[in-house]
């Protein structure tokens, strides 16, 4: 078994790099997207929390319904192809970004805010020096959670015609040839896992950046 | 002159008690007030007043020759420093970035913020390599120390202080007192400094405001407030705690010094 996917992955490794590179492209826009929306979302909430309350819910609520229903829906209403599976993916991977962005900037010590104000800080400058660097490793966090996460999904958005390693795994399904499933399936752990582990290094590097070198040295010693 | 002004101020949280009831204060330039009263007398809601931390309802507020309304918010921020109890370092950034930050957000070229930083820290008696530590590798009393040296990098002529010394050590604080104290004389700023601790008040202060549910109920040196108490609660309130205090830099001092070299004295004949 092992070995018919191997040689799967050297006949047709056209096919499959092909496949790969659309997985990479649609999870790239999607977290693109999730990234810059979630980020805005999360910092308009801070100021308004009944806002926050209410998109909070909605997100969490959407993050409920089951993929293939929420794919069958957008179908219905955008179509088959790229645009549905994309808006799928952005509503999916919306909660932990706005959830994480969310937390992270109300968690920071209101101590630490009421000083940079009192000194004269603009609104900007307490959100960009002061509360984003603070709440960034918990936004970062939610980042990785979203990236993973949507690398996953994408393999389901495949289904919708969104090309993507999910045609690889759908051809094998209906096909009953399950070396084909297992082969793309393999592809998307493989790249989750890589995606994920990429960015622990960065996480590393600019936590030590945002929280000094004793940021990055309590993690290591923690971790040896 | 006239620094901070104000007259018949009031301040309500809630809409039916006034925490401030009419307030009237002058703050000349160079003087050290510290704001004196039990906790919810209102010392903290006036500070927080003048640097717009916190608005007030009715009465006239003024900064130097302007109208509180009338200023830029930001812009009078930047001129006034802030020291609150929890200090609030930026636990980010190292020290020198934590003193420099107000030369940062004004966009000053970064020699000068190094320069400054290492001119404050010096100031206020810290070793100069702890310019690229973090807040973090700091003790309680250290941390006060670089939240002094943050405040005073603007070169304000207006220093608040929140209680800044009351989390730490009685060691520590009497340290940092005499720095303050020192600081001051130095460099000749307004400072209006709250506190609860009547020795501190009565220490620290060129002149203290004893406050009391939301009225003052004297203004002051510390010799006139242990001395003419305005009032019964003027008298109740500083007391005998007052007068030691007054009483503790000078004649205390000289009384131990005699007790312990007539014992000394005792060691040696015998």
């Amino acid at each position: 078994m092992i070995l018919r996917i191997i040689q799967l992955y050297r006949d047709r490794s056209d096919f499959f790099i092909e496949l790969l590179i659309q997985h990479i492209y649609i999870t790239f826009l999607a977290v693109s997207v999730i990234t810059f929306l979630g980020l805005a979302l999360g910092v308009f909430m801070t100021k308004n929390r009944r806002l926050a309350g209410i998109l909070l819910r909605v997100t969490s609520f959407l993050y409920t319904i089951p993929s293939i229903a929420l794919f069958g829906i957008l179908v219905s209403i955008t179509g088959i192809g790229l645009k549905s599976a994309l808006i799928a993916l952005i509503l999916y991977g919306l909660l932990p970004m706005i959830r994480n962005t969310y937390t992270g900037l109300i968690e920071v010590d209101p101590e630490i805010t009421e000083a940079a104000e009192g000194m004269g800080s603009t609104p900007a400058q307490l959100m960009f020096r002061i509360q984003l660097p603070l709440a960034f490793p918990v936004i970062f966090s939610g980042f990785r959670t979203m990236v993973v996460m949507t690398i996953a999904l994408g393999g389901i958005a495949s289904f919708i015609g969104a090309g993507g390693m999910g045609r690889a795994i759908w051809r094998g399904i209906s096909t009953n040839y399950p070396e084909m499933t297992i082969a793309g399936s393999l592809l998307i752990a493989a790249l989750a896992i890589v995606a994920d582990s990429v960015l622990e290094w960065i996480e590393k590097i600019v936590r030590t950046h945002y929280l000094g070198e004793g940021g990055a040295h309590e993690k290591t010693t923690k971790a040896a | 002159m006239t620094v901070i002004e104000f007259q018949k101020v009031t301040k309500t949280y809630d809409g039916e008690e006034n925490v401030l009831k009419g307030l009237d204060l002058k703050v000349k330039k160079g003087e050290f007030i510290t704001l004196l009263g039990e906790s919810g007398c209102g010392k903290t809601t006036l500070l927080k007043i003048i640097n717009g931390m916190i608005s007030f309802d009715t009465g006239y507020v003024w900064i130097r020759d302007r109208m509180l309304s009338e200023w830029n918010i930001v812009e009078l921020r930047r001129q006034i420093g802030y020291v609150i109890q929890q200090i609030g370092l930026f636990p980010h950034m190292t020290v020198a970035e934590n003193i420099a930050y107000v030369l940062s957000i004004e966009k000053k070229p970064k020699k000068e913020q190094q320069k400054r930083a290492a001119e404050l820290l010096e100031l206020v008696e810290l070793p100069q390599d702890y310019l690229k530590r973090y807040p973090r590798e700091l003790s309680g009393g250290q941390k006060q120390r670089v939240g002094v040296a943050r405040a005073l990098a603007a070169s304000p002529e207006i220093i608040l202080m929140d209680e800044p010394f009351g989390a730490v050590d009685e060691r520590t604080r009497n340290q940092l007192q005499e720095e303050m104290l020192r600081i001051h004389h130095q460099l000749n700023n307004t400072i209006l400094f709250v506190t609860h601790d009547i020795q501190e008040a009565m220490k620290l202060g060129t002149r203290v405001v004893l406050m009391n549910e939301g009225v003052i109920e004297q203004t002051g040196t510390p010799e006139e407030l242990v001395l003419q108490p305005a009032n019964n609660f003027v008298r109740q309130f500083i007391g005998s705690k007052g007068y030691l205090a007054l009483l503790e830099p000078q004649m205390v001092e000289d009384i131990y010094q005699q007790a312990v070299e007539g014992k000394a004295q005792n060691y040696n004949h015998s």
